[in-house]
């Protein structure tokens, strides 16, 4: 992946000297950012929490609660490099370095919102009405605004489709596809890795009474079906692997 | 698509709609009036009761179930004992795609016309027994055009993605130049042949 | 996923290079790298060592387990332990690729270091097989893959976990035999109400 991104650069010609001036981001990385009220996070820990949510929405069928304070951050603290970047001379050693860093860090990024754009289309209806019940109770809302704003015009889009081309076939019951919408299967089968010690992890394997009981240990990796730890996952106590 | 999920069935899969086209042996109970081109073998204008037809087995479901039951539904032959005992010699010989092309879809529809539950055991025997091969015919690196025939369409569904899978992790591991192409092969190779005596005895 | 998204992932793991040129520290938004003084050992992101060496601009040094005798020994422990034993690095596939490729002449006997790295996936793919075929055959509904790494992890994806999920829908329809309202059944009763047929 970096091979390809390396090619952009062309600075075979640099002239490395040992007065190459540090860009102008000196305190990058040191600075603390807010990410909520209660947390001061590290960029690098900003990072690591994007990696994990990016891994855990890929990999769990249904969508995650929204992660937009640290993508907003992630997006804030790339932009802020990219500006710096364009007061360095082309021919800059660490430009190129800080640049393909910067790639690597959109493509992140960019992979996670497009993950779950993915499903918010794929499971229109089942996530719409999963928000209303949230909002309903008054919990939190998985989708971020933008993500919700979208949900609602593709479902818009959708049914004013799904008008269109029935009319001409007069006889269709028009609105039975709404009830048959698509669910994920929370049943799906989904890889591991415990971040710290729990116990007693119910495993749900069809049967009426309760199934058999497993403690993970920090570190212990399982395969195991999605909806025995989907708020383990949620609360970040196991990572999807 | 990024989103790798496994078939699950819903209102708009092709497979499911497809599966629950398969035909389903049934005895009409009463006579219905003007259904009579339903039965090839007759000229009459009604159904009457008695007639023996095939019918796709989302329309004999609901008239065979419920209280006003207008036809007895059998099960298809292929979950009838004498090819459950097939199934259960070798499940991994049997050309599952000439028994049905959706095997165990269909299968999970006929079920509900067998009491004794015997044909859902068939089915998970089936497909355990069965998974060993189709995991090596997806690891093996050339794909054989032939190869997934005797597959029913689940069995296709596990298939190709594990090849597609396995292709993309062969081709990086030949970039990391430990030449695992020419040695995966053989060890593959003599992998299946060796299970293959496994199974037969 | 793909390999090449389990490489990018891999690719922040930290590697010795040894620089040949002098730079400050260099700011990154995932951390500080550097300073660079040319000959002085530094630890850097894989990807920035491999596109520094690509360069020119450094020399790499193998990780401590890239080593002919620490991965003989690692061979053995494999070849004898029953399970999956512990790998030095959780990404040796990736670091072994990248590495080898870019700096054939910083490592010494890489083509031996191939060899063994190569015997040592195969003994634990053909394990791999081994417990995939086994949890199918007991239809478990969850098992440990402690010690797996993520590459290998990945070689059994999707077909393991898709063939549980088709094994769990099959196991579900059997217990609810005699109902006839498999969970199928709702599914086409409904397109049904386009026929002519509706009662």
């Amino acid at each position: 992946m970096d091979d390809s991104m390396g090619e952009q650069f062309d600075d075979s010609d640099l002239n490395i000297t040992e007065e190459v001036a540090a860009p102008t981001t000196q305190d990058f990385g040191l600075d603390d950012i807010n990410t909520s009220d209660t947390e001061a996070l590290t960029a690098s820990q900003v990072i690591e929490l994007m990696e994990s949510a990016w891994l855990n929405e890929k990999f769990s069928p249904e969508i995650l609660p929204h992660k937009t304070e640290i993508v907003d951050c992630l997006l804030g603290q790339i932009s802020y490099m990219e500006e710096n970047l364009e007061n360095l001379e082309s021919n800059d050693f660490q430009k190129s370095l800080h640049q393909m860093e910067t790639y690597r860090l959109r493509y992140l990024v960019t992979s996670y919102l497009r993950i779950r754009l993915e499903k918010i289309e794929m499971f229109n209806y089942e996530i719409l009405k999963q928000e209303e019940v949230r909002e309903e109770k008054n919990e939190e809302s998985y989708l971020s605004a933008g993500e919700l704003q979208f949900a609602k015009e593709y479902k818009e889009n959708l049914e004013q489709h799904f008008d269109n081309v029935l009319s001409f076939w007069p006889g269709l019951p028009p609105d039975d596809w709404k009830k048959e919408y698509i669910k994920p299967n929370l049943h799906s089968f989904v890889f591991l890795k415990s971040k710290t010690e729990i116990e007693g992890v119910i495993i749900d394997d069809g049967n009426e009474e309760d199934g058999d009981l497993v403690d993970f240990k920090n570190g212990s990796q399982m395969i195991i079906s999605y909806n025995s730890v989907s708020n383990l996952v949620k609360k970040g106590d196991v990572q999807l692997i | 698509m990024s989103l790798v999920l496994s078939y699950s069935p819903n209102y708009f899969s092709i497979d499911d709609i497809l599966a629950s086209q398969e035909r389903t042996p049934c005895k009409f109970l009463t006579n219905v009036p003007k259904l009579g081109k339903l039965n090839p073998a007759s000229e009459d204008d009604d159904l009457a009761a008695g007639t023996s037809l095939e019918l796709p087995i989302w329309l004999v479901q609901p008239l065979s179930s419920g209280r006003h039951a207008i036809i007895a539904a059998d099960l298809p032959r292929i979950y009838t004992e004498p090819y459950r005992e097939i199934l259960k010699a070798d499940p991994v010989a049997v050309d599952l795609h000439k028994f049905n092309l959706y095997f165990y879809e269909f299968g999970l529809y006929a079920k509900s016309f067998d009491i004794r539950g015997d044909v859902a055991t068939t089915l998970i025997y089936t497909f355990i027994t069965r998974f060993r091969k189709i995991m090596d015919l997806a690891d093996n690196m050339g794909l054989d055009p032939l190869i997934n025939d005797g597959l029913d369409m689940l069995e296709r569904g596990l298939f190709f993605e594990g090849h597609k899978a396995r292709t993309k992790l062969n081709n990086w591991l030949i970039q990391t130049g430990m030449q695992l192409e020419a040695a995966n092969m053989v060890t593959n190779h003599k992998k299946r042949k060796r299970v293959n005596l496994e199974d037969i005895i | 996923m793909d390999p090449d998204v389990l490489e990018f992932l891999a690719e922040k793991q930290r590697v010795n290079i040894i620089p040949t040129i002098n730079s400050n520290v260099i700011h990154l938004i995932s951390g500080d790298v550097g300073p660079f003084r040319a000959g002085l050992p530094v630890q850097v992101p894989l990807w920035m060592a491999v596109n520094l060496k690509q360069q020119q601009k450094c020399k790499i040094q193998a990780p401590d387990w890239m080593d002919v005798d620490v991965l003989e020994t690692i061979k053995d422990r494999e070849k004898v332990s029953r399970n999956f034993i512990k790998m030095p690095s959780e990404h040796y596939m990736v670091e072994a690729k990248l590495l080898l490729s870019a700096a054939p002449d910083d490592i010494p006997r890489t083509d031996e270091i191939r060899t063994i790295i190569k015997d040592i996936w195969d003994m634990r793919m053909s394990k791999l097989r081994a417990s995939v075929d086994s949890m199918m055959k007991e239809s478990g509904s969850y098992a440990a893959v402690d010690n797996l790494t993520i590459m290998e992890i990945n070689s059994i994806r999707p077909i393991l976990p898709h063939a549980l999920d088709q094994l769990y829908r099959l196991k579900k329809a059997a217990r609810m035999h005699g109902s006839t309202q498999s969970q199928n059944t709702t599914t086409f009763n409904s397109r049904l109400t386009i026929t002519p047929f509706k009662s």
